[in-house]
C-alpha cells in the first residue's frame, strides 16, 4: 500500500482530470492572490492564512518613516484640552459646557438613568485605576510596584504559552488578545503625571524592561453605541473602559503567578492601536480607530506589558479595510465636527492646517483632528463614536455581515462604493435617532428571567 | 422563541434546511419524473436558493434588531430570486403539461 502511494506520487502524468484540478488550482490562486493585493501594502511579503480572505504578514503591514518619533503621551489630546481648559476657565471644561450641562429629563439618551447607566462605569473603573484613561500612569490595578511570585515559570514551548495566556485572558473577560513583541516605536517616549507634572522614563523607572505587550479588545454595545451621540451611547465606551481594568489587572495578576513581571495598561504606557495591528487583531483605518474582524471598530483596547518573551508572537493580518476606507468615507461624512480626513488615499503628508501635537507623524494614515473631536465631546456632553457607529464594519456579530465582510476583501473598488450605499439603504450605521436611546431601554424582544 | 429551548437563529437555520431539501426534492422530482430540461431547473434552481437567502437575510436582520435591513432583504434579493423562480416554474410547467 505504502509502495503504490510512492508510485502515485511518482507519477508525474498529466491525466485530463489533473488538468481540472490543476485549472481550478490556478483559478483559486489567481484568486487568492487578488485579495493579497488588495488587502495588503507589502503583499510580497504576506502569506495567504487558511482562512482566506484574511492575510497575514512578516512585519508592521503600514510604512513607517525613518523620522517617526516615539508619542510624547503630554501631547495627548485630553491633557492639552484639559490644560487648555483650566488656563482659559478655570476648570477642566469649558464655560457652560461643563459635565450633566444637557441634563433634560424630555431628551432620549440625557435623562436621569441615562447618565447613571454611563457614569456608573467611570466611577467602578476610577476607583481601580484613577486617571488612566487620560494617559496617567502608575494607578491602582495598573500600578508598577506588584511583586512577583516565585520563580519564573518556563512552559514546554513558546506556543503553549501564548495559548495559555490567551485562554487566561479570554476566561477573565477579553473579547479578543493577541501577542506581539514589545516595540519601541509604540511605546511612549516617557511616561507623565499630569498632576504633579512629573516625568518618569523608561529606564529609571518602569521596574523591568519589557520584551512583550500583550493587546486585549473589548467588544462595546451595538445598540447602546447605535444611541449616539448621547450618554447612552457613552455608557457603551465607560463599560468597555471598566472592563478593560478588571480583565487586564486580571491577567497582569496571573503572569506576575507565573513569576514573571507584568503591568497592566489601558491608555498609558503606549499606543493601543498600532499594537493592536501588530498583534493581529485588526487593521487602521480612516477615523484612526483600530477595525477589528468580528466587531470593526467596536472595541475598546487595553495591553499588559511584560517580560515574558518565551512566547509564540501573532502576526499582523489585513482584510481589506483600508481599500474599503478609501471609497467608503461614512464616518467622514457622518462626523458632527469634521475631525475625519476626507481625503481618498492615506498618507504622510500633513493635513490641512498643519501637523498638530496629537498628530504622531511619520505613519501612514489618515490624519484625524483631535482638537475638533475633543471640543464636540464637550458641546454634546457625550463620547460621540458617531465615527464607530457610522462604520460599515460596526455590525453585530451574525452570519450575515462576516459574510459580507469576506466578500469586501474579494470584490473590486466600485463595488466597495455600491457596498457602501446599500449600508445606508439597509438602515445600518445610523446616527442622530432620538428614537435609538429608547430602544435600548425598551424590554420588546428581551427577557431578563433567563428564558430569552 | 420555538417552544422556549431553540433561539431564532436555531429555528432559522432549521427551517432553511427544511426549504432547501424541499427545494432539492423538487428539483429532482422534475428531472427524474418530468424530464424538465436545464434551462428551466437551472433557473428554478438560481429562484428558489436566492429567494432561500433572502429568507435567511431578513429573519437574521430583524432577530439582530434591524428591520430596516430585513425590508430591503426581501426587496433587493427575494423579489428577484420570485422573478427567476417564476420564470423557470413556468418552463416546467408547460413541460409537465406537455
Amino acid at each position: 500500500m505504502a509502495n503504490d502511494r510512492k508510485d502515485q506520487a511518482n507519477d508525474t502524468t498529466l491525466s485530463r482530470r489533473g488538468l481540472l484540478k490543476l485549472g481550478v488550482a490556478g483559478g483559486s490562486a489567481l484568486l487568492a492572490g487578488q485579495a493579497v493585493g488588495s488587502g495588503s501594502q507589502n503583499s510580497d511579503k504576506a502569506s495567504l492564512d487558511a482562512r482566506i480572505p484574511m492575510v497575514e504578514h512578516d512585519d508592521f503591514p503600514y510604512e513607517v518613516k525613518p523620522y517617526y518619533k516615539q508619542f510624547a503621551p503630554e501631547n495627548n489630546q485630553f491633557l492639552r484640552d484639559m490644560d487648555h481648559n483650566l488656563a482659559k476657565y478655570g476648570t477642566p471644561f469649558p464655560a457652560g459646557q461643563e459635565p450633566m450641562h444637557a441634563l433634560d429629563e424630555n431628551k432620549p439618551g440625557f435623562r436621569r438613568y441615562d447618565y447613571a447607566l454611563n457614569l456608573a462605569p467611570w466611577f467602578s473603573k476610577n476607583r481601580l485605576t484613577g486617571d488612566s484613561q487620560y494617559t496617567q500612569p502608575n494607578q491602582g490595578e495598573f500600578g508598577w510596584d506588584f511583586e512577583t511570585y516565585g520563580e519564573p515559570y518556563q512552559f514546554e514551548s513558546k506556543q503553549l504559552a501564548a495559548d495559555v495566556i490567551k485562554r487566561a485572558a479570554r476566561m477573565y473577560g477579553a473579547d479578543l488578545v493577541g501577542i506581539s513583541r514589545q516595540d519601541w516605536r509604540w511605546d511612549y517616549a516617557h511616561h507623565h503625571d499630569f498632576v504633579t507634572g512629573e516625568t518618569f522614563s523608561w529606564e529609571k523607572d518602569f521596574p523591568f524592561k519589557p520584551k512583550t505587550v500583550i493587546t486585549l479588545a473589548f467588544e462595546m454595545d451595538y445598540e447602546g453605541l447605535s444611541a449616539g451621540p448621547t450618554q447612552t451611547s457613552s455608557a457603551a465606551t465607560s463599560t468597555g473602559y471598566a472592563r478593560m481594568t478588571h480583565t487586564t489587572g486580571m491577567l497582569a495578576e496571573f503572569i506576575r503567578h507565573l513569576g514573571h513581571n507584568a503591568v497592566a495598561a489601558g491608555n498609558e504606557l503606549g499606543l493601543s492601536v498600532p499594537y493592536a495591528i501588530a498583534a493581529g487583531l485588526g487593521e487602521s483605518s480612516r477615523m484612526g480607530l483600530l477595525v477589528t474582524y468580528n466587531y470593526g471598530p467596536r472595541v475598546r483596547l487595553a495591553k499588559v506589558y511584560t517580560d515574558l518573551e518565551f512566547v509564540e508572537y501573532d502576526k499582523p493580518k489585513t482584510f481589506g479595510v483600508r481599500s474599503f476606507c478609501e471609497r467608503c468615507q461614512r464616518c467622514s461624512d457622518a462626523c458632527p465636527s469634521g475631525a475625519i480626513s476626507k481625503d481618498t488615499k492615506p498618507s504622510f503628508d500633513a493635513p490641512e492646517g498643519g501637523f498638530q501635537p496629537f498628530h504622531n507623524p511619520g505613519t501612514e494614515k489618515w490624519f484625524v483632528d483631535a482638537g475638533k473631536c475633543r471640543s464636540y465631546w464637550h458641546e454634546s456632553d457625550s463620547d460621540c463614536a458617531t465615527c464607530i457607529t457610522s462604520c460599515p464594519y460596526n455590525k453585530p456579530d451574525f452570519w450575515h455581515h462576516r459574510m459580507i465582510e469576506k466578500m469586501n476583501t474579494f470584490v473590486p473598488g466600485p463595488l466597495h462604493t455600491f457596498m457602501r450605499e446599500m449600508d445606508i439603504w439597509f438602515g445600518f450605521g445610523t446616527t442622530f435617532d432620538e428614537k435609538a436611546p429608547d430602544r435600548f431601554w425598551s424590554p420588546k424582544g428581551r427577557m431578563y428571567d433567563g428564558r430569552g | 422563541m420555538f417552544l422556549g429551548i431553540f433561539t431564532g437563529i436555531e429555528v432559522l437555520f432549521f427551517l432553511l434546511g427544511v426549504m432547501s431539501t424541499l427545494s432539492v426534492g423538487l428539483l429532482i422530482w422534475l428531472k427524474k419524473q418530468h424530464s424538465v430540461n436545464g434551462k428551466a431547473l437551472t433557473s428554478l434552481f438560481l429562484g428558489l436558493f436566492t429567494m432561500i437567502f433572502a429568507i435567511a437575510w431578513s429573519v437574521s436582520s430583524v432577530l439582530e434588531g434591524e428591520p430596516q435591513a430585513g425590508s430591503m432583504g426581501m426587496l433587493v434579493i427575494f423579489v428577484p430570486g420570485l422573478i427567476l423562480a417564476s420564470f423557470g416554474g413556468r418552463q416546467a410547467i408547460q413541460q409537465v403539461k406537455g
